[in-house]
């Protein structure tokens, strides 16, 4: 089972040199795999179908608890079916359709790295693993929308598409995050037994919320169905495959799965049904509206979409049997439908349907196989689609009360307009007056019939004999998604009742919407389009805008690249920082206690302040740096008084220096002028009063600290027996801290010849 | 008062270093210009020696040494072993680089040697005087080497910027370790934690203010915001191969200061800090990505995404629990991995006379160099955090840990702010292979620097897929 997942990615890696070597035939050479995984998938068929699920276990990761693991069951095999056997026609597809594109063998490793990413996305059972390789699907499908990459459009498409899904998965991988806490584990298997401890968690409405904001962006739901058509601005087996049979589905292929973990509430029933019901009605909207071929067929898929999230958050069996029926009905149309739309864009170089009519002459093989899917999109007998559409109807009309009446009137509207889409799809291009087109159009090759012929035949045969596919695979994919057995009686037939009913409805009014397309576009058109300023595309295009200008707004005013805007910030927040903590922790106004303070101190204490006070508003740079001077001595005679005589005399001969130091440079510097301006003065005085009023708040408030005892006690007492000296601090600086003191000479040493050196140099510019 | 000589052995690779140093410094004023190979082989000599000095006293118990003032212990020779493996790198790559451009001088290894010294010091700090000690021997390096083309005003204006922030930096440390020393009375942090752990409320008051300022100094030589704004400038300022040296081995050291004084030190505090490095850890990770999107100049978004990173390490830390330690050395070690090969392409993408500094320099490299393109992609989106690559690993086991103790929310930002940083690091990549070359020729690498390059991505590729390893060793090295 590892081995079939990684398969793809291995291919994938010799893709480009395989392909180098199979020249024309390379679609058909690389195809063997994908056509071997379906049929190693499909000899699974008999197992699932009488035990349910089979677990294959590796280990990977031990310390982290991501396990390889994976899951077999109705659901998962289906999509894998799904995946591998589209894949094959998809791959001889391109093949034909690219033949000529230089970047095919690029291709070529995207679409198989996609149909492996997308083959464990289904099998995972561990749920890191899935997320893994959901990402990772949303990274293939962000290079093929792109694969016309001097295309801009194409490029922005590509972009908008890896946004909205790769932030749906996000939130996803939060969600699982809690799905796990709450289910006590990663692995589906043994989720999908926890139902009920899930269910009732604390965490279920937040997980559930992030779970479905995942998988509603991948599957294109409303509000976040707008990336799907502009994604058709990838090639068409892209479109095709990615856009339509797989990719889209994996959001739905969750929801199935999660179903008898998180399903049965009422959260889930409105959020999916509703949420499902409205992108139903918006796509096929939308699907009447569009003229473009692969737009409409786009719009359609989202109709699917949301048909698909509405019947798994209905939760009835006939809902699950319905789910799982419609799911293989879709992808063998659409497949097929697409993959007939590039052949019109290969053949006749048009993508309108506009620029299309009378082409049955000339592509007949064609416009059967059209025919063929489009009757069972629109759902008609004898094919598949009309049994899916007649369960859909059964299951909406059997909904749960509280949503019964807007789903089968939004399911009964939807189905009209899909049968008025339909129509256009198979109609349209192949029958009515012959529309000249740029290309000359000839029957396709049969790399490009291969597909659509097998996956309209499928649809026909299904439609036909209803059973195979239960019995084969439907009924252990209703099991999975319901949780418990379900009762399909897939029939064609079922005597004349409501769904039977509302089909012969929708199919009269469908037609009608047909023969009245113009008329109906633009009725739409003149009610719907004064809306889309407001639609969610505009609030996605806002949203980007908005963090490019919030970064722009943030270098503006951070990183304006001033220095002193820096100093700025940092003190700023060290203030607010601190002073939070204080007020909030410490609300004690400290109490100074003056006692013991002498006179001599406070003079001293006074000339240092008013020394600052000058430094400050003084015009003159010199004057300016003397008065720094002066504080600096006024705190050198502190430490003196405080019997600290050796740090106060380094703190003399360090203000000294630097004074002097200053002084030679000030004379090179331009005259001083006012570089601030007042209002800027009266800010930064304000940041200045801050930061000293803090700190001398904290002095005060901590000056009850006891600290541990003085040392000075300790040199009296050893000055004369350790170092026969008698005057203490003579000791201190020539024996006790012999080291500092040489260390401080040093550096004096130092700072004397750079002041020699500076000297000289002034000397000798006065010289020249 | 008897003197007692300190064990020196556990001192030896940093002794060595300090040796080789000199002596360096003193062999290359002998050199002439065409020799300066000279110096650069002794440089990686240099490293070699103290990796296998390291290697054969490698500590499996604690030892501590210098009256208490340095420690040699598993986690500390674990990132010596990274931190000269990172600068032997970073010397490989800047090798040409310097060559083009008229500064392939002895200084830059020199200084180079004596920041590698200095992070030594800072890993095997044992009490808050060494850890400074060790900080300042690698900042002043770092600012000397910035400014290091000094015909450059760029290059002189960051390392202006970078020494005064960083000196108000170094002084809010010295205020805070002021303040520790007078509530605890020691300087040794075995003593301090003990002093803590005992200390009555008053006391705690003076603590936790020495712990503000000592946070404060350590966010800024960390980078973290709203102690930033040094990190774009002194990026884009400095010589590519400076660049390089500053946003890679540092942080290993980096990781190592916090752990010793936040965690050896000052555990006790852990509530304190904890709220402390959150507010960071918001900030960074918010502003680091949301401002790389705009950049245009590739050493600037990636001195934001270096913001974002570190982000990340602290998350770890705050976590306060051995798992998260581990998740954050676990995540350093990996970041500089992938720093150190990001800035390697910069640099290989640069000739003389053009320096490859904008994002756009990497339009087409896949017509210009395949094998290049696909590294630097791989370098990316292990950055990025993409699975399959050891950099969705390094935020998976931070996040976990995070998670663990309840932060749920962070881990959710944590996450929402990774995929919009995804976003910048996938333009490259775009830049890349969907472009058009705006140059034409083809780009060579010397043989020893593509080995390099390529074993330093394939590792991404190697340790994403089988992580296991590096994280039980960094677990074992924090649990011995």
């Amino acid at each position: 089972m590892l081995l079939a997942v990684l398969s793809g990615f291995l291919l994938a890696f010799v893709a480009p040199w395989l392909a180098r070597a199979a020249g024309r035939y390379s679609g058909w050479l690389l195809a063997l795999l994908p056509a071997g995984l379906t049929f190693w998938f499909a000899s699974f068929l008999p197992e699932v179908a009488a035990h349910g699920s089979i677990l294959f276990e590796y280990p990977w990761v031990p310390g982290l608890d991501v396990g390889l693991t994976f899951y077999l069951d109705g659901l998962s095999l289906l999509f894998a079916l799904l995946i591998s056997g589209i894949g094959t026609f998809i791959v001889i597809y391109a093949g034909g359709y690219l033949a000529d594109h230089p970047d095919l063998r690029r291709f070529y490793v995207v679409i198989l790295a996609f149909m492996a990413s997308m083959l464990g996305l289904v099998l995972s059972s561990n749920l890191i693993a899935l997320f893994v390789f959901w990402e990772l699907t949303s990274i293939t499908s962000y290079l093929l929308i792109g694969f016309d990459h001097e295309d801009e459009k194409a490029r922005k498409a590509a972009l908008q598409g890896l946004i909205v899904t790769v932030g749906g998965g996000l939130a996803l991988m939060a969600g699982f995050v809690l799905l796990a806490m709450a289910g006590g584990s990663y692995e589906l298997a043994e989720l999908l037994h926890e139902g009920d401890a899930i269910r009732d968690h604390a965490l279920y409405l937040p997980l559930l919320l992030l779970i479905l904001f995942g998988a509603f962006t991948k599957s294109a739901q409303v509000p976040f169905h707008f990336w799907l058509p502009n994604a058709m601005a990838a090639p068409t087996p892209v479109s095709a495959y990615l856009h339509s049979a797989t990719m889209v589905k994996a959001g739905v292929y969750l929801l199935a799965r999660l179903n008898p973990s998180l399903g049965g509430t009422d959260a889930w029933l409105l959020l999916l049904s509703l949420f499902g019901a409205l992108t139903m009605f918006t796509g096929a909207v939308m699907a009447i509206r569009s003229t473009g071929v692969k737009r409409m067929l786009a719009y359609s898929t989202v109709m699917a979409l949301g048909t698909l999230t509405l019947l798994i958050g209905l939760g009835t069996p006939t809902a699950a049997a319905a789910a799982v029926t419609f799911l293989l009905a879709h992808s063998l149309y659409k497949g097929a439908l697409f993959l007939i739309a590039g052949i019109l864009d290969h053949e006749t170089g048009c993508k309108d349907f506009r620029d299309l009519g009378g082409l049955r002459g000339k592509l007949p093989v064609t416009a059967a196989v059209a025919a063929l899917a489009a009757l069972s999109l629109a759902g008609i007998l004898p094919l598949f689609g009309f049994v899916a559409k007649e369960l859909l109807f059964e299951s909406v009309i059997g909904a749960p009360w509280i949503v019964v009446a807007p789903v089968t009137l939004l399911a009964l509207a939807s189905a009209v307009l899909i049968v008025a889409a339909a129509a256009v799809v198979g109609i349209r291009p192949y029958f009515g007056p012959t529309v000249p087109t740029p290309k000359h159009p000839h029957e396709a090759p049969p790399a490009l019939l291969a597909g659509p012929v097998t996956l309209a035949a499928l649809g026909l045969l299904f439609g036909l004999y209803p059973a195979l596919a239960e019995h084969q695979i439907l009924a252990a994919a209703a099991r999975a998604v319901h949780g418990a057995p379900v009762e399909l009686n897939l029939a064609l037939w079922h005597g004349f009742n409501l769904p039977l009913l509302m089909s012969l409805v929708s199919l009269g009014l469908g037609l009608w919407v047909f023969s009245r397309w113009e008329f109906v576009r633009a009725r739409f058109d003149r009610h719907l389009e004064p809306r889309e300023r407001f639609g969610p595309e505009r609030g996605y295009e806002l949203f980007m805008e908005g963090i490019v200008r919030i970064s722009d707004w943030q270098t503006r005013l951070l990183q304006n690249g001033y220095l002193r805007y820096y100093i700025l910030t940092i003190v700023i927040t060290l203030v607010a920082l601190t002073g939070y903590t204080l007020l909030t922790r410490y609300p004690v106004v400290p109490t100074p206690n003056l006692a013991g303070i002498e006179i001599h101190l406070l003079a001293v204490a006074l000339m240092t302040v008013l020394a600052a006070l000058f430094a400050i508003i003084t015009h003159s740079r010199l004057g300016a740096v003397a008065l720094l001077g002066a504080v600096g001595f006024g705190v050198a005679l502190v430490f003196i008084l405080f019997s600290a005589p050796d740090v106060g005399i380094t703190q003399v001969l360090v203000e000294t220096l630097t004074v002097i130091l200053l002084v030679l440079v000030i004379f090179r510097l331009p005259g001083m002028y006012a570089l601030s301006r007042p209002r800027a003065r009266y800010r930064d005085s304000g940041v200045a009063v801050a930061l000293g009023g803090l700190l001398v708040w904290l002095l005060l408030l901590i000056q009850e600290t006891r600290f541990f005892p003085s040392i000075s006690a300790y040199f009296i007492e050893n000055s004369q027996p350790l170092a026969h000296g008698r005057n203490i601090v003579n000791v201190i600086l020539v024996d006790f801290r012999a080291l500092d003191t040489l260390g401080e000479i040093t550096v004096l040493a130092l700072a004397a010849v750079g002041v020699y050196a500076m000297i000289k140099l002034r000397a000798e510019d006065r010289q020249k | 008062m008897n003197f007692v000589a300190p064990d020196f052995m556990p001192l030896l690779p940093e002794l060595f270093v300090l040796t080789l140093a000199c002596f360096i410094l003193v062999v290359d004023v002998f050199l002439e210009e065409r020799q300066r190979h000279i110096t650069y082989g002794l440089a990686q000599l240099t490293l070699l020696g103290a990796a296998l000095l390291t290697l054969a006293t490698y500590a499996h118990a604690p030892v501590t040494t210098m009256f208490g003032h340095y420690v040699r212990d598993a986690m500390g020779d674990v990132l010596k072993l990274c931190i000269y493996l990172a600068t032997a790198a970073v010397f490989l790559y800047s090798r040409d680089y310097l060559r083009q451009r008229d500064l392939f001088k002895g200084e830059y290894y020199v200084l180079g040697l004596f920041g590698v010294l200095g992070m030594m010091v800072m890993v095997s700090a044992h009490s808050l005087l060494t850890v400074y000690l060790g900080l300042e021997l690698l900042s002043l390096s770092l600012y000397a080497l910035v400014a290091f083309n000094r015909d450059s005003p760029t290059a002189s204006e960051a390392a202006m910027k970078y020494f005064v922030l960083g000196s108000i930096a170094s002084g809010m440390l010295l205020y805070g370790i002021s303040m520790i020393y007078g509530a605890t009375g020691s300087v040794d942090l075995q003593i301090i934690a003990d002093a803590v752990i005992a200390a009555p409320g008053t006391e705690n008051l003076v603590l936790v203010f020495g712990l503000v300022f000592l946070v404060v100094g350590l966010a800024f030589k960390l980078g973290a915001v709203p102690f930033h704004m040094w990190v774009p400038d002194v990026y884009q300022g400095a010589p590519t191969s400076v660049t390089l040296y500053i946003a890679s081995a540092p942080k290993l050291a980096a990781f190592a200061l916090l752990m010793r004084v936040l965690v050896e030190g000052l555990g006790a505090l852990q509530a304190d800090w904890q709220q402390m490095l959150i507010i960071l850890v918001v900030l960074s990770i918010v502003l680091g990505n949301l401002v790389a999107i705009v950049q245009t100049n590739i050493k600037r978004m990636l001195a934001y995404s270096t913001i974002s990173h570190v982000g990340f390490l602290l998350m770890g830390i705050l976590a306060g629990t051995p798992e998260g330690y581990a998740a954050a050395m676990f995540y350093t070690i990996v970041y500089v991995l992938m720093a150190v090969g990001a800035f390697g392409v910069v640099i290989v993408l640069s000739r003389s006379g053009f320096e490859a500094e904008n994002i756009d320099d990497f339009k087409g490299l896949n017509d210009r160099n395949p094998w290049l393109a696909f590294l630097m992609m791989v370098i990316m989106m292990s950055m990025a955090g993409v699975p399959f690559l050891v950099g969705f690993y390094a935020k998976w086991v931070v996040l976990q840990a995070i998670v663990n103790i309840g932060l749920v929310w962070l881990a959710i930002l944590g996450v929402v702010f990774s995929v919009i940083g995804a976003f910048y690091y996938l333009r490259v990549v775009r830049c890349m292979y969907f472009d058009r070359p705006e140059q034409s020729e083809p780009i060579q690498m010397k043989l020893d620097t593509e080995i390099a390059i390529s074993a330093n991505g394939l590792l991404l590729v190697a340790l994403g897929l089988y992580p296991t390893a590096l994280m039980t060793w960094c677990a074992l090295a924090l649990s011995g």
